[in-house]
């Protein structure tokens, strides 16, 4: 249980650079069908291995949720993954070529979806619903 | 990027697949911290379940994303947060307490306003 702490960062960080680097993969892609996207990622292998990477990124972060998930509890972990839409939009601003926007109106929208996690994911709104919730398994 | 039938079907795909992946996901989880006995083939096949959702998730999400900014598709993800919720009020007969209908609704909140902001 010692790598729970450990297993959730990772997740987090793992599954939003996982997102990145699959968006980078794909940046120069045509918006087409799914064979035409295959032809352009044969003729393009820096893409290819932008995608592949992202997906290792992305496979990774699911066995590291699972043992997360042993120990804590969905109230605590789950706002923590939406922490990482915040890298996210940090990441594709300042990547170069993908260079999204940082808008007042994202940054509402985004903030609107983390405070919604957080306060779904509560299990109450009274007592200690705000410390690291642990499953005791004795 | 414009919202067409295409874009919205795949979202909407995505959002089926892995909002039923991440049910199987905890069932695996809750099962493995099972003492004494964890009961190893309900997990195996758990887990299954959720590679084959999250792989068929994961084509369809890749589909999306070469249409749409990575900024505004990743918190899209987050009507998962909505769904499972409607799925354990409707299907599991859960309780809701009321702050989770009001963090649903700040979520619904914030997806319109990433929406809008999607050229």
């Amino acid at each position: 249980m010692k790598f729970s702490l450990p297993a959730l960062i990772f997740s987090v960080l793992a599954g939003a650079s996982g997102q990145l680097l699959m968006k980078a993969g794909l940046l120069n892609v045509p918006a087409s069908s799914p064979i035409v996207i295959l032809q352009t990622m044969q003729e393009s292998p820096s893409s290819l291995l932008l995608l592949v990477c992202g997906l290792i990124f992305y496979a990774a972060a699911i066995p590291a949720w699972i043992i997360a998930l042993k120990r804590y509890e969905l109230s605590f972990a789950y706002p923590m993954i939406s922490l990482g839409y915040l890298i996210v939009y940090l990441g594709a601003y300042y990547w170069p070529g993908m260079e999204e926007s940082i808008t007042w109106q994202k940054t509402a929208g985004l903030s609107l979806i983390v405070a919604g996690v957080a306060l779904t994911a509560q299990s109450t709104v009274q007592g200690k619903q705000f410390s690291v919730a642990k499953i005791d398994h004795a | 990027m414009l919202w067409s039938t295409t874009t919205i079907l795949l979202l909407v795909s995505t959002v089926f697949c892995t909002s039923a992946a991440q049910i199987f996901q905890k069932r695996a989880a809750l099962a493995l911290a099972h003492k004494p006995a964890p009961e190893y083939s309900r997990i195996n096949r758990d887990i299954i379940f959720t590679v084959a959702l999250l792989g068929g998730g994961l084509l369809l999400w890749l589909l999306f994303l070469a249409r749409v900014d990575v900024s505004i598709a990743y918190p899209l993800l987050s009507i998962n947060y909505v769904i499972v919720l409607l799925c354990a009020k409707w299907l599991f007969h859960e309780t809701i307490p009321s702050h989770r209908w009001v963090g649903a609704f700040a979520i619904m909140a914030g997806i319109w306003l990433l929406v809008g902001e999607a050229k």
